[in-house]
């Protein structure tokens, strides 16, 4: 059984824009999973599919519904008006009774991932007080408040400065780890695909296709070692040119 | 003391100086215009026609106000809820909207019996509508990827506008509290004036028409000035009582509007 099934995915946007054409894919459970292309493939259009926020125009979609995903934007699109807590207990309290937590106990659920993510004591902070990193750690804990067993994360450290980006990457590998739960990642930086994933798919524009799949070799804990050594970095090269020609692909095709 | 504080106290100073030098200077006889001593003067002995009076428009303009406020939220939720509502509804509070208040003051006051009630409709449907649409606004403006959001976790109607649209709206609400305060005295004060009540129950308005009738301008002014200082205390505690009470949220400016358009 497979946490994602996508068959003969096509997507076309109302105004008549190809996002997707004929993409199918599988990612088994517990498996971390990059999508890696330039703007215009189609990678966040397939995210939004997987969460239930589009439906195709032709396909199939098999993926966890309801509190079994967690998203995490571009931005961290938390609530400006509430406290952190209340933004990370927010898809608690959405469930509400179906989600058998009562109001003391979502607290307690928040303020324990919080922790979690390195924001112990910023519960009762409100968002604009926070740095970018730390707005997005609170929009990662959120998206991990319902036990999901799929994380979907679109481009969510693009914003953030490298030093930030690598801290972040290496706390989203510890989450996965401890949280055990299926990971699709969205990045347009070969870079942060090489050093996250077990297994990269290669998308191309216009339409949005895959390209090439490519399974990244790293030893089980991947660290600053890893980050210096040179299968590291020859994987990068070779991802690299992976990229280039799905990029050369998609000019091909428009031109 | 900071200059913005005794740049605008001085000039205003000065310029109420110049007025008490000019009518002096000049022998400006007082019906013709009263130096400022003598309003203040006329203010105090008038004081017991006058009070009554001021705390009548007082209460039209609170009245209205709240009146206002409740049914103009009341109605953006309903929009927000409903878009059939909405452009059934709509049309209705343009009309109102775009119609003079003076052109239909005299109608409304031969169909409704109590002239207060009379006063509190024209200026109700003055200020209301303001209110509707900054609330609606703001009921609109939330975040895109937020409403994403609650679409994901399979939010219901109810949970969303009490989550997300409401305090979104917050902001966009009190700038429109902000200008119906205003237009509620403006609107109260209009409506009495084309009433042309007189009697007791009346307020500031009918003052100063009376005193027209008289040229008493001393007291046109004392009215006047006590209407100039209700407007100015009420814009005063509309914008900063919100701000003590709800710092999270800062009145929208128009880079925020755009920003968030």
């Amino acid at each position: 059984m497979n946490a994602i099934e996508l068959s003969g995915i096509s997507h076309r946007y109302p105004n008549g824009v190809q996002a997707l054409a004929d993409v199918s894919l599988t990612v088994a459970p517990g498996e971390f999973v990059t999508l890696l292309g330039p703007s215009g493939c189609g990678k966040s259009t397939l995210l939004r599919l997987l969460a239930g926020l589009e439906s195709p125009s032709s396909g199939r979609v098999s993926a966890p519904g309801g509190g079994g995903v967690g998203f995490v934007f571009q931005s961290p699109t938390l609530m400006p008006w509430a406290t952190v807590r209340d933004n990370v207990s927010l898809p608690l309290r959405l469930a509400g009774r179906a989600g058998g937590l009562s109001a003391p106990r979502m607290r307690a659920r928040a303020e324990a991932l919080l922790q979690r993510v390195g924001l112990a004591g910023f519960e009762s902070a409100y968002p604009d007080e926070l740095s970018g990193g730390m707005q997005m750690r609170a929009s990662v804990a959120r998206a991990l408040a319902t036990d999901p067993s799929l994380l979907l994360l679109d481009e969510p450290f693009a914003a953030l400065d490298e030093l930030t980006r690598q801290k972040m990457g290496d706390d989203l590998l510890d989450l996965w780890r401890q949280q055990a739960c299926t990971v699709l990642f969205v990045t347009h930086n070969v870079f942060e695909a090489v050093y996250l994933s077990q297994r990269v798919l290669v998308m191309s524009a216009r339409p949005g296709r895959v390209h090439a799949e490519v399974t990244i070799a790293a030893p089980p804990v991947r660290d600053h070692a890893f980050r210096r050594s040179a299968a590291y970095i020859e994987q990068c090269v070779a991802l690299s040119g992976t990229l280039e020609s799905a990029l050369s692909a998609s000019v091909a095709v428009a031109t | 003391m900071k200059r913005e504080h005794w740049v605008p106290a001085l000039s205003i100073a000065l310029a109420l100086l110049a007025w008490e030098g000019l009518v002096h200077w000049a022998a400006i006889p007082h019906y013709t215009l009263p130096a400022p001593s003598r309003v203040l003067a006329t203010l105090w002995t008038e004081f017991d026609s006058l009070w009554p009076a001021w705390w009548f428009t007082l209460r039209l303009t609170l009245w209205a106000l709240a009146l206002a406020t409740l049914g103009g939220v009341l109605l953006a939720v309903a929009f927000a809820l409903s878009r059939v509502l909405e452009l059934a509804l709509l049309p209705f509070a343009v009309v109102l909207q775009v119609t003079p208040l003076v052109a239909i003051a005299p109608l409304i006051l031969i169909y409704v019996d109590s002239t207060t009630a009379a006063l509190l409709l024209c200026t109700w449907i003055v200020a209301f509508f303001p209110m509707l649409a900054s609330t609606l606004a703001g009921l609109r403006a939330a975040d895109r990827q937020l409403h994403e959001l609650f679409t994901l976790y399979g939010a219901t109607p109810w949970q969303r506008m009490k989550w997300l649209l409401l305090p979104s709206a917050v902001p966009y609400f009190l700038s429109g509290l902000r200008i119906c305060g205003g237009l509620s005295l403006i609107a109260g004060v209009t409506a009495e004036m084309v009433a042309g009540a007189a009697g007791r129950e009346t307020g500031l308005a009918s003052r100063i028409l009376e005193a027209s009738f008289r040229t008493d301008t001393p007291r046109m002014f004392a009215a006047l000035l006590l209407l100039v200082i209700t407007g100015l205390a009420l814009y005063a505690v509309l914008e900063w009582a919100p701000r003590r009470l709800a710092r999270r949220w800062r009145p929208v400016t128009g880079a925020d509007a755009s920003r968030q358009a």
